[in-house]
């Protein structure tokens, strides 16, 4: 029976967050695709410069916020109510999160294509960090509260769902699919504070003119307290797809539930503490304390490694399950004639590369060869734009048959989609690499000066250039690939009752071998936010001690 | 007809395996290429060097001045002026660029006259320009210019000319054409 039959309800907020994940996903993708052309001057008469940054925007938010949380809360739905099998608790409720967050984007993203209207004084060309001075209609700042809110009650939700399920089985362990989703959304919690704070207590007042002045240093740090461990709301859904579900379309089993719950352990207590480390050229903020930032990130490379090997491993098992030999050789018995499989594969190992430089932006001396520079987006395009987007978009084969209840069509094209992101996204990404080590800036629709050539290590700009135009339009004609592949499967794939094989296999080493203090969820959120405290509390206080009127403190009301 | 349907199913399975050794070649191989070739210059270039380039002198810059606030116009010349402010002004309906020129000549004998010629931006478009004169001989000018531009476009050239005394009996309309530097863009409120 599919989940579609079994969870109705659950099935159905799963897919109304997936519709609007993947519109925001094909507007994203498209503003994308007009901006790699444009900054290349391969083509600039979609828009002129000046619109750039609002096309720049809307690609930021639509995919890195917008696309990114309603994905996730759609496959944290399907994942907790399959493993606690309950459907949730209060459907009212439920919907009531959805429709919040759905508000929320439509008030941010109105506010951001208004920028697009000639003569419109609604505007939001804020970029998606939204530093001050740039200041957006009060719009944007709203919509983004309600999204964030919205999210609150979406994990809320999920934890509500947990709760009632461990009244009736005291002494089980969590299962692993709800808890990966409930340690996420911890991380989530303690991440968001920071930006709702600098949302709702600084720019939303400025915005409305309540406060005439703020000084930038502050809602930065508060942005950046957030900042980093989004990228990591963004990351452990796609670690849940690659753990919980990719060693079962390799054909085998998971290699280790303990290592799975130790990597989410890891990430909800260091994801938060390392925000200074997209702040190593701000003024105003010791050393001392970027210091300690570049310490706990170089941590985090520790749950990666971790990933690496039981992802790997995984595959391994299901490749030797599938007849595979030798050192090497099984890597050909994998299924790479599997769309759901190739993607996440294909995202698995992108994401190794975009590790690499990530350890270049987390060294804080080196993060100055390339700071502001066009290696960074580079860098995000390889995590976040193929490491998480073609996960999701992989898993969305798997998935969305399970929903609708009908199967996959046009099945070559889905195969084509991920490798064709793969070619499309190492050739965008490798030319923005090049070109952010000869200095090209990062967030600007024109990076040419006069009088001055940049100095590539080798090559051209020239060719650099039409690399990354190239590389953008691969990766759109991947998008529309598998824009056109879902919205045929949902509206036209053929129906059943068994579209996709959904089983699950439990772990080589299952949860028996698993220590119960990992499921202590207290420890690990007291230690969490023990760790953030030392990161950020001292700082924090010496930016606003200064008194309400004095620089450096709390924005001036007018 | 068992045979047939397995025929078919063979011919499937071995366009299947074409298709995905085609997709891995191009999808990967090609990836792999590139990021190989990207490593192999890099080592090239750092480690063993460029000889060629090492052996080329480097081209030298040619020098171009540019004009920013607080600079001063005809330097040189009996009558000179400070661009006192040169700023865009951002709102969320337009662009606007705003300059003043001054000049605190009080030795002269002659009324002032500036003249701002035209205005060339990046995109090529010229915008029109002003005239000024000194109230009175002596009395300084000053020289307020304000113009709407089009969005994201940027003054790059002011073509100017103002009225010079050499000697008692040689007055002359001097034009000049001053390449701007970086100018200011400042938001403002409506």
């Amino acid at each position: 029976m599919t989940f579609l039959k079994r969870y109705p309800n659950a099935a159905k907020v799963s897919k109304a967050n997936f519709i609007v994940a993947f519109i925001a996903l094909a507007i994203g993708g498209l503003f994308g695709f007009i901006q790699a052309l444009h900054r290349t001057n391969v083509f600039r008469g979609f828009f002129n410069s000046g619109e750039y940054y609002t096309l720049l925007t809307g690609h930021g938010v639509l995919l890195a916020l917008i696309f990114t949380t309603f994905f996730i809360a759609g496959l944290f739905v399907w994942g907790v109510t399959r493993s606690l099998e309950r459907e949730p608790e209060n459907m009212t409720f439920t919907w009531s999160w959805f429709w919040l967050m759905v508000i929320g984007l439509v008030m941010t993203a109105f506010t951001i294509l208004g920028g697009l209207v000639p003569d419109s004084s609604i505007r939001a060309a804020v970029l998606y960090t939204f530093y001050p001075p740039l200041q957006a209609h009060p719009g944007f700042y709203i919509g983004l509260a309600l999204v964030i809110v919205a999210s609150w009650m979406a994990g809320a939700d999920w934890f509500w769902s947990y709760n009632k399920w461990r009244k009736n089985h005291p002494n089980e362990r969590i299962p692993i699919l709800t808890f990966m989703a409930l340690f996420t959304m911890l991380m989530w919690y303690v991440c968001t504070i920071g930006v709702a704070i600098e949302v709702v207590g600084l720019l939303i007042p400025w915005s409305l003119g309540w406060v005439t002045e703020i000084e930038p240093l502050l809602p930065r740090t508060l942005f950046w307290y957030f900042g980093h461990a989004v990228v990591y709301f963004w990351l452990l859904p796609a670690y849940y797809v690659w753990y919980a579900i990719l060693p079962k379309l390799s054909g085998g089993r998971l290699f280790s539930d303990s290592m799975t719950r130790i990597v989410f352990i890891i990430f909800l207590i260091l994801s938060t503490p390392v925000g200074y480390h997209h702040q190593y050229a701000d003024p105003g903020i010791s050393v001392g304390f970027k210091f300690y930032a570049m310490a706990t990130t170089l941590l985090l490379l520790l749950p990666s490694l971790m990933t690496l090997f039981t992802v790997v491993a995984s595959m391994e098992h299901g490749a030797r399950q599938r007849g595979g030999k030798g050192y090497l050789k099984w890597i050909g018995k994998l299924p790479w004639d599997s769309p759901a499989f190739v993607g996440c594969a294909l995202a698995g190992i992108m994401f190794a590369a975009g590790g690499f430089s990530g350890m270049i932006n987390a060294s804080m001396n080196i993060n100055i060869l390339i700071h502001n520079t066009i290696w960074v987006p580079g860098h995000f395009h390889l995590t976040v734009g193929t490491a998480v987007a073609l996960t999701f978009m992989a898993i969305s084969y798997w998935l969305i048959p399970q929903l609708t209840g009908r199967k996959l069509k046009f099945k070559t094209l889905a195969l084509i989609q991920p490798y064709a992101w793969f070619l499309g996204m190492t050739l965008m990404s490798n030319a923005m690499h090049r070109a952010g080590l000869a200095g090209v800036p990062r967030r600007t629709a024109e990076p040419e000066y006069s009088g001055f050539a940049y100095e590539p290590i080798f090559g051209t700009m020239g060719e650099m250039q039409w690399q990354i135009a190239i590389g953008g339009t691969i990766l759109t004609i991947s998008l529309v690939l598998f824009l056109w592949v879902i919205a045929a499967s949902w509206l036209g794939g053929e129906k059943s009752d068994n579209p996709v094989d959904d089983h699950i296999p439990t772990p080589l080493s299952g949860v028996e071998h698993t220590p119960p203090i990992l499921d202590n969820i207290k420890l690990w959120l007291a230690l969490a936010i023990i760790l953030v405290l030392l990161a950020y509390s001292f700082p924090l206080w010496e930016m606003v001690s200064d008194g309400i009127f004095e620089p450096g403190a709390l924005p001036r009301p007018s | 007809m068992p045979n047939k349907e397995s025929d078919s199913e063979k011919q499937g399975t071995s366009s299947n395996k074409k298709l995905v050794r085609t997709l891995i070649i191009i999808g990967i191989g090609i990836p792999v290429l590139v990021e190989l070739l990207t490593l192999f210059n890099l080592i090239n270039v750092q480690l063993i060097g460029d000889e060629q380039k090492e052996m080329v002198a480097p081209e030298p810059v040619t020098e171009t001045r540019t004009f920013t606030e607080g600079d001063t116009l005809y330097a040189d010349y009996p009558s000179s002026f400070v661009i006192e402010q040169m700023r865009i002004k951002v709102t969320t309906s337009e662009w606007r660029f705003e300059m003043s020129l001054f000049a605190n000549d009080a030795g002269t004998k002659e009324k002032q006259i500036v003249t701002i010629d035209s205005l060339r931006l990046k995109s090529g478009k010229v915008l029109q320009g002003k005239e000024a004169m000194s109230e009175g001989v002596g009395q300084g000018i000053s020289l307020s210019f304000k113009r709407v531009l089009p969005m994201g476009d940027i003054p790059q050239i002011l073509y100017i000319s103002s009225v010079q005394r050499f000697s008692p009996d040689s007055v002359k309309k001097i034009p000049s054409k001053a390449r701007l530097g970086n100018i200011p863009i400042r938001y403002e409120r409506e």
